[in-house]
């Protein structure tokens, strides 16, 4: 397993600022830093160590992934989880509370199309006697085509000094959404582009995580969905 | 332009016939209007037209300059040339109105649009509608006002460049001096565009005072029922739906 310890001075030698993982690795946030912004680019599984406060942005264009965080310390990982699967793809993400006081804001939004089967389980864990933390997850998925998903939300709390809530939804882009912009002639593809785009855009208004959505998952949408 | 023969159309959930053998000629230029109590199919009738999902066609057909599409998809036929302005437009979260106008353009052509061009004549039509330009950088309809949601059409509509319209409700939630001008801005694109023609869906004749149909058409329960210049139209607001057909029993039992 590679294990990388990144902070600024990493984060600056990256040209492309956007830190590719294609091999199973341990990431080790041992201070604060600018935003992290990760793509994958296989399957595997990620180790990721948090003792600060950092902001998370991953981009997963339809890999089956691990990832599992350890919130030690000041952990406080706010992380963004962008996902688009057009065949059978497992995301599986675990939040261990491992310290008092961590804080963890997980935010996934994914697209499921063509033959797209999504599956999203996301866990956090707060054990008994690690007080004060706070542990929230936000699932969006979007199907269309033939697609289909699942989100499988889990919070183990054992602690009663916790702050814990999750979101999950599972939809489709809406009819009348749809309609609207098809009277404006708009061909169904395009549509669904844009409408993916604008969900996908909706995880964070951060500008670079915005672009890097375009980059990373959108060019490969584009040339892959049809009518 | 529009020919509608004999249409029959059902509800696809559950097979409510919602149109009844309705048939209606717009010839190019001509302004139409459908006046009808609520529920009687008038902004069914603009949804089928522009092929909405929801609805069946049991029967007929629909010809739009002489090729059926009846069963073309709804952006198909608008990129043929039909516009519906909505009684209440779609809200789109994430997509901003320059980008939707741009892509619909886009979409109609075979070359990408000129973004100088295309923003130069966006600043041109929005100060021509008394619109704030920082809408054009907002998402579809988001937090806009009854009366911006129908100017916002009007632009989409004088950037899209459409030979027929379809107004289903203009009058809805538009002040007095806002529909003066979204009807105004209308006139002069049927000036720019003389073989434009269009159906006016509404309730009350001011509407029709200010964008002069050629025809009036009243509705009931899903078929045309009575045809006749703007004088209907009147009659309608005088006696009301209720009354005019009295009348109209009356004369025939006569």
């Amino acid at each position: 397993m590679n294990k990388l310890i990144v902070d600024n001075q990493l984060q600056q030698k990256n040209t492309t600022n956007m830190i590719t993982v294609a091999e199973d690795s341990l990431l080790i946030f041992a201070q604060p830093t600018d935003p992290i912004y990760l793509l994958i680019t296989n399957s595997l599984t990620l180790e990721i160590e948090c003792h600060a406060q950092v902001t998370l942005y991953i981009f997963n264009p339809s890999y089956d992934v691990s990832i599992k965080v350890h919130l030690q310390d000041q952990g406080h990982l706010d992380s963004y989880v962008s996902l688009v699967a057009n065949h059978l793809m497992h995301t599986d993400i675990t939040i261990c509370h491992e310290t008092k006081k961590t804080i963890s804001n997980l935010f996934c939004h994914g697209i499921s199309y063509g033959q797209g089967d999504l599956r999203l389980t996301v866990n956090g864990i707060v054990p008994k006697t690690i007080a004060g933390c706070t542990c929230n997850q936000t699932n969006q998925l979007i199907n269309f085509q033939d697609a289909k998903s699942s989100i499988e939300p889990n919070l183990w709390i054992e602690e009663y000094d916790v702050i814990a809530n999750h979101a999950a939804y599972i939809g489709s882009f809406l009819k009348e959404n749809v309609f609207y912009l098809q009277t404006k002639g708009l061909k169904i593809v395009t549509i669904y582009q844009l409408l993916s785009k604008a969900f996908l855009y909706q995880t964070s208004q951060n500008e670079q995580y915005q672009q890097r959505i375009d980059d990373a998952l959108l060019k490969i949408f584009a040339k892959e969905v049809k009518e | 332009m529009l020919e509608i023969d004999n249409l029959t159309v059902a509800i696809q959930e559950n097979e409510e016939q919602v149109l009844k053998h309705l048939s209606l000629t717009i010839k190019p230029g001509e302004v139409h209007a459908i006046m009808g109590p609520n529920g009687v199919g008038k902004s069914t009738l603009s949804k089928v037209i522009m092929g909405h999902p929801d609805y069946q066609v049991l029967e007929g057909s629909i010809r739009y300059q002489g090729q059926d599409i009846t069963s073309l998809a709804t952006d198909e036929r608008a990129r043929l040339g039909i516009f519906l302005l909505m009684q209440d437009p779609a809200v789109i979260e994430g997509v901003t109105n320059s980008e939707c106008i741009r892509t619909a353009l886009n979409e109609r052509s075979d070359k990408p649009v000129n973004l100088y061009q295309f923003i130069k004549q966006m600043n041109e039509k929005m100060d021509s509608l008394h619109m704030d330009k920082t809408m054009m950088h907002r998402f579809v309809n988001q937090g806009f006002s009854g009366g911006e949601k129908k100017k916002n059409e009007v632009l989409q509509l004088s950037m899209l460049e459409p030979d027929f319209i379809i107004l289903d409700e203009l009058d809805s939630g538009l002040d007095v001096d806002s529909l003066k001008l979204v009807c105004q801005k209308l006139q002069d694109y049927k000036q720019e565009h003389p073989n434009c023609s269009m159906l006016i869906i509404t309730h009350y004749a001011r509407v029709l005072d200010l964008l002069k149909p050629d025809y009036v058409h009243q509705m009931m329960e899903g078929a045309i029922v009575k045809t006749g210049d703007i004088t209907l139209a009147y009659d309608i607001e005088k006696t009301g739906y209720h009354g005019i057909n009295e009348i109209r029993k009356m004369m025939t039992d006569e």
